[in-house]
């Protein structure tokens, strides 16, 4: 005996009320979760699906899925960090290297040439600052992004989230008005040292606000081989033919993805539908 | 009766780390022994049949062993996720039934590995036979 759609978004349904709420672990665990129902209704046709489930569910343990997401959360975060290095790698091309050494010299320039005092730290303090709230406010951008989404990925809100690096450009500020910095203001190498500090915090920002979030549905296409599918299902088909008030199921193309009955919606993109 | 509801506390923190130990000692059924080896099964498996998903694999592992080892849900899925992550194993997902299906498949990199690592197994089996049962005869 085989699972109903019906029975399908059930367990979507089951696998989101304990806080899966990553389709692709969805995806993961609904398969599992209905493989095993159906290996029990082999051996006990009578077994009601409810109860069916509960008890595929039990396998994993008192904590339920929590394990599996906190795994899957590190495998992720260490997917983010590979893709990072890997576009940190592609930077360093010779003309992005002269480009970069020139702003760095521009910058070295800059700072040398203001007088020391108030002047030149309130100055940097700006910067880092600018940089701090850019930052925040694209992460605040794409999370608004994100929660009109249907579906989520893990890989995605990583993306999305920037590996939380806000908290590594808060850093600066918390140093910042020491005796320490005040002290080695004037030094050469120190200048050098903060001029590079400040152009590689702008790569960085360059790099994990804008230019992988641009291509986050590349990123997910090579993560899973069905994303450009997925993520036009996603979007405009779904915008096309989901009608909330009549009952109207969307379907997807070709019937690939179980999406009628789509339980996961919230409030914000039924406003919008 | 704060000091109860601290105790009580206490006492609920205790049951659930205990949980969680047992849960953890559960992961490879029978034996902690095994627990060290679950990837390697895992790669094992992979390279054997190719391509598979996570409930086949349980079921495979259960029918080779008769029973004796049982590699419980809430174990093979962060295994999986992790040796994904380190870029050994390969997704595809491809629709089977009403559903989609998430398989796993060993990357060229994982091939290399799950080599090293069966070697590195059969070296410790070898080592530990010869402590257990050691071979005192002269030849």
């Amino acid at each position: 005996m085989k699972l109903s759609q019906d029975q399908i978004q059930e367990l979507f349904r089951f696998t989101r009320a304990h806080y899966v709420e990553y389709y692709d672990l969805q995806l993961e665990l609904v398969d599992h979760l209905a493989n095993g129902i159906e290996r029990q209704w082999e051996q006990n046709p009578n077994l009601s699906f409810e109860l069916a489930k509960n008890r595929e569910f039990r396998k994993f343990g008192v904590f339920g899925f929590e394990d599996v997401i906190k795994q899957r959360r590190k495998a992720m975060s260490k997917r983010y960090w590979a893709i990072i290095w890997s576009y940190f790698k592609e930077w360093w091309s010779l003309p992005k290297i002269i480009g970069t050494l020139a702003i760095i010299s521009v910058v070295f320039t800059f700072l040398k040439l203001l007088p020391n005092g108030d002047l030149k730290i309130g100055l940097v303090e700006g910067v880092f600052l600018c940089f701090t709230l850019l930052m925040l406010y694209r992460t605040f951008q794409l999370k608004r992004h994100m929660e009109g989404l249907w579906r989520k990925w893990m890989l995605q809100e990583k993306i999305y989230e920037q590996g939380l690096l806000v908290q590594l450009f808060l850093l600066p500020m918390h140093v910042w008005n020491t005796e320490w910095v005040n002290g080695n203001m004037g030094d050469v190498y120190f200048e050098i040292g903060l001029s590079i500090l400040i152009v590689s915090m702008g790569i960085l920002l360059k790099l994990c606000g804008f230019v992988i979030p641009s291509k986050a549905d590349e990123l997910l296409a090579e993560t899973y081989p069905n994303i450009k599918f997925l993520s036009f299902c996603n979007n405009f088909h779904f915008w096309l033919t989901y009608k909330p008030n009549n009952n109207i199921q969307p379907l997807c193309l070709n019937d690939l993805l179980p999406c009628n009955g789509n339980p996961f919606l919230d409030r914000r993109t039924l406003a919008r539908a | 009766m704060k000091k109860e509801y601290i105790k009580h506390l206490c006492i609920r923190k205790l049951c659930i780390l205990g949980v969680r130990k047992l849960n953890y000692l559960r992961i490879m059924g029978n034996s902690k022994l095994f627990k060290g080896s679950l990837n390697t099964i895992i790669l094992k498996m992979l390279e054997e049949e190719g391509k598979m998903y996570g409930y086949e694999i349980t079921q495979k592992v259960k029918e080779l062993t008769k029973g004796e080892l049982n590699i419980t849900e809430g174990a093979l899925y962060p295994a999986l996720h992790k040796l994904e992550a380190e870029g050994l194993l390969d997704v595809e997902v491809a629709k089977v039934d009403n559903r989609l299906r998430k398989y796993y498949k060993l990357t060229e990199q994982g091939e290399k590995e799950t080599v090293n690592r069966l070697a590195e197994l059969e070296d410790f089996i070898r080592s530990m036979q010869q402590l257990v049962n050691p071979d005192w005869s002269i030849q």
